[in-house]
């Protein structure tokens, strides 16, 4: 068999296993692959921005936030059915990056991480004194109660997958072509027509889209949501530490750097507080000792890519 | 006073300078020349310790410096007047004199150099107050001159100083350059303008490609021999 | 009526404070070309610095200030040369990173160590005001604050004209290979401009530390303030930073006072977001 074939069995039979599980597996396991797609998706997304657009963003806790509220908002005041409500919150996740995007468009490097961060902040602020959501005190997503585990795996699973299918469809694009053009000389790639704005433009409004997606199942998994915890830093340290452990700008790190932290998760939930100082020391480590991650490291000492992104 | 022996450099990827080997004693001219890209900036780069060579050895007074940060040659009594000069932009005449004497050993003894400088460059005296952005062409020059001066130095190396003068300056330039070697500093030059430097130097090596293709005392140069090591022709 | 200037008075007293916030950012940008995203944790690390020795001598706040000012000149020397010099010349990406690790390691370091209560270092200075001839009311607090924003920035200015190591840094500036034929031990040189640094963090921890509460998550507002001056007012310039201060202290107050305390913040974010946009290089700033 062909390397290709084999590689599309192994999909096969991974997503038959995975797609199957919670007939098979332990209610924990389910729920720990849960989370594990959704952090893939998060992450791959952040990734889209930092790995393959060179936009480092601080703020997209913006999208998880906006996202969550508005499943939250839609679903209990207005009584929408409960998907149709996740799928909106991606929809005003994309409006709110349009509105921002002229704005921050306009900055550029370190200035881009700081003003995505600086709107993240003031959004928390905003909806932390916002009557509408109960300000601080947060909001129980009632509806969520009556979901099944597997409603919300199979859910999660279709995100995590789908973000993955999106990315190397995207990379294996026209758009990705013109990524990875800009990604090795800004300027060169302006003279051969491409356009470097629209480009980053269209993954900044897939990736706010993904991730509201991905934070209305969130949601619709811990059920109650408040605005510092929902749009505070803490999301980008994560998905930091994840894209960072698991290699920046590959396709299969986002996943490795995922399974990692939810793992790391499930190990350390007894010492709340050291978590987040562990991770921040994990990803520094990682920074000065293994740069390009963990999937990195793999490509160049293997030389094998999971899943070719370069046209052959 | 400078040796150098199998000195091969990569930059970018490529090799740019291949089993160089190089002498300057004490109190000579030694002018290196060649064509662009030749590798004759790597070359002064990495004796001044800003490039790192792969292999070979660098040897200052018998010191070994191939190894040394750009900071400790300088110690040593090495100065690099830079290619485009390098002032710094924003920082006076004197403040940038002030930082060539920067070293402790320089320090002790920074109002005789500054002196000195004054001395040789009185244009720049003039100017003292004025900010390096608001300085001429050649009045950049003496200044890096004079900062290098200001070090300390026993050997001076010149990267490309006639880039953009007029002849006039280029002429004057050159004059106190004699003078500074005529008081016993051992000079390393790099220069475009082929015929100034041969007439100014004791020794001579033509760089081709990374490679030496001719040393020796360059009033024994023929026109063909110079044109042959330049472009290989 | 004229109480109505209040806001504006104090805003500008406060602004004081804000700018000796920024100049610490403002002075690793201008040498190294990064912004070091941990420092505002610098700063809380000072206040919280401040008090503990406050607790271990009974001294008055200021006075603790001759034992932060060395503890965290030390800090930053050590995370210059241990941490950041470790990635020098490899761009943005990794300084950005490791001083965004840094933060939230060093917030939730003083998370577990102090417990999110909130912290003042209490003196009687922060509940006198002072009775400007009946007119208004300012906090006594605000003009020490004040003064010691001018002192601190005044004494770095004399600092980065007069001395070699304050030429040097400007040279390093202007030109890096050139600073390190003049014998600059470049890495050497970052580790102390970073210690100078984290010392204007250190004065403007503790002053905040005694105008307002903190509380280990303070970091990061005080981290958008800091950029917030240092973009208003120009990245590299003094005066500039000085400007950016007053704007980011006056639009605080003047938008709390007319949106409601809870934005007290976001006003400020908002004027920072603006200019963002239209001119990231600052009012005064150079490009």
């Amino acid at each position: 068999m062909s390397s290709n074939q084999i590689r599309l069995l192994v999909v096969i039979l991974s997503l038959i296993a995975l797609g199957t599980l919670p007939f098979w597996a332990s209610r924990y396991v389910e729920s720990v692959l849960l989370l594990i797609y959704l952090y893939m998706t998060l992450a791959s997304m952040w990734n889209l921005l930092a790995g393959y657009s060179g936009l480092i963003s601080l703020g997209q806790q913006m999208f998880i936030g906006i996202g969550g509220y508005t499943l939250a908002v839609f679903s209990m005041y207005y009584k929408f059915p409960i998907f149709l409500s996740v799928l909106l919150g991606g929809m005003v996740s994309v409006v709110l990056a349009i509105l921002i995007s002229q704005s921050v468009f306009r900055m550029k490097g370190v200035y881009f991480a700081i003003g995505t961060w600086i709107i993240a902040e003031a959004l928390g602020i905003t909806f932390s004194n916002w009557g509408y959501v109960r300000y601080g005190m947060g909001l129980f997503i009632q509806p969520a109660y009556k979901l099944s585990m597997s409603s919300i795996y199979y859910s999660a699973m279709v995100l995590g997958v789908g973000s993955l299918l999106l990315v190397y469809l995207l990379l294996r694009s026209n758009l990705g072509l013109a990524l990875m053009a800009i990604r090795d000389d800004d300027m060169a790639s302006e003279t051969m027509g491409v356009n470097i704005f629209r480009s980053k433009l269209t993954c900044f409004l897939i990736s706010a889209f993904m991730t509201g997606l991905a934070a209305g199942v969130l949601y619709l998994n811990t059920i109650f949501i408040q605005p510092f915890e929902a749009f505070g830093i803490g999301w980008t340290v994560k998905l930091l530490f994840i894209v960072i452990i698991g290699g920046m700008g590959t396709l299969e790190g986002p996943v490795v750097g995922a399974v990692i932290y939810v793992l790391l998760q499930q190990f350390l939930s007894e010492y709340v507080g050291f978590n987040l100082i562990l991770l921040g020391t994990i990803t520094i480590l990682t920074i000065f000792f293994a740069p390009k991650g963990i999937i990195g490291i793999f490509h160049e000492k293997f030389s094998v890519e999971l899943f070719p992104i370069r046209r052959q | 006073m400078l040796e150098i022996r199998n000195l091969d450099v990569y930059y970018g990827g490529l090799q740019a300078l291949s089993n160089i080997e190089l002498d300057a004693g004490k109190g000579q001219i030694v002018s290196i020349l060649g064509a662009n890209n030749a590798g004759k900036s790597t070359l002064l780069k990495t004796i001044a310790g800003l490039l790192k060579a792969s292999s070979g050895t660098i040897r200052f007074d018998g010191k070994k410096i191939d190894h040394l940060e750009s900071h400790d040659i300088v110690k040593l009594g090495l100065a690099l007047v830079p290619e485009g000069r390098k002032i710094f932009s924003s920082l006076t005449v004197l403040e940038n004199l002030l930082m060539g004497s920067y070293t402790p050993r320089a320090r002790k003894t920074k109002e005789e150099n500054l002196e000195n400088v004054f001395h040789l460059f009185p244009h720049l005296k003039e100017r003292v107050d004025q900010t390096g952005s608001n300085l001429s062409g050649g009045e950049q020059q003496m200044l890096a001159i004079g900062r290098a001066l200001m070090s300390q130095p026993r050997l001076i190396i010149f990267d490309e100083i006639s880039l953009g003068l007029s002849p006039l300056v280029v002429k004057m330039l050159y004059d106190t350059i004699k003078r500074i070697n005529q008081e016993g500093m051992t000079v390393i030059l790099v220069e475009q303008d082929v015929k100034r430097s041969l007439k100014t130097a004791d020794m001579a090596y033509i760089l081709q490609e990374g490679k030496v293709s001719l040393r020796g005392d360059p009033k024994n140069f023929t026109e063909k021999e110079v044109k042959q090591a330049y472009f290989g022709l | 009526m004229l109480t109505s200037l209040e806001p504006l008075i104090n805003g500008i007293l406060l602004g004081g404070l804000y700018a000796v916030i920024g100049i610490g950012l403002s002075l690793i940008f201008g040498i190294m070309k990064q912004v070091n995203l941990a420092h505002g944790e610098l700063m809380i690390l000072s206040s919280y610095f401040g008090l503990v020795f406050l607790q271990l001598s009974g001294l008055h706040p200021l006075l603790t200030l001759l034992f932060v000012f060395p503890t965290l000149f030390i800090f930053g020397y050590l995370i210059q040369a241990f941490l950041f010099n470790r990635v020098l010349g490899k761009g943005m990406e990794p300084y950005l990173m490791i001083s965004f690790g840094l933060s939230i390691i060093l917030q939730n370091a003083l998370l577990q160590i102090f417990t999110p209560d909130a912290r003042s270092l209490k003196t009687s200075l922060v509940i006198q005001t002072l009775d400007v001839y009946g007119l208004f009311h300012v906090p006594v607090i605000y003009l020490v604050d004040f003064t010691g924003g001018l002192l601190m920035i005044a004494l770095l200015h004399l600092f980065i004209k007069r001395t070699y190591l304050g030429r040097a840094i400007r040279a390093s500036a202007d030109d890096l290979s050139a600073s390190k034929l003049m014998g600059i031990n470049i890495r050497r040189m970052y580790a102390f401009a970073m210690g100078i640094a984290a010392i204007t963090a250190a004065m403007s921890g503790v002053l905040v530390g005694m105008t307002f509460t903190f509380y280990p998550h303070s970091g990061t507002q005080y981290l958008i303030i800091a950029f917030g001056v240092v973009i208003i007012g120009g990245m590299g310039s003094l005066p500039g930073t000085f400007l950016g201060g007053l704007i980011l202290g006056v639009s605080q107050l003047v938008g709390a006072q007319f949106l409601g305390p809870g934005f007290q913040l976001l006003s400020g974010y908002l004027i920072l977001l603006i200019v963002l946009t239209i001119r990231p290089q600052g009012i005064l700033g150079k490009k």
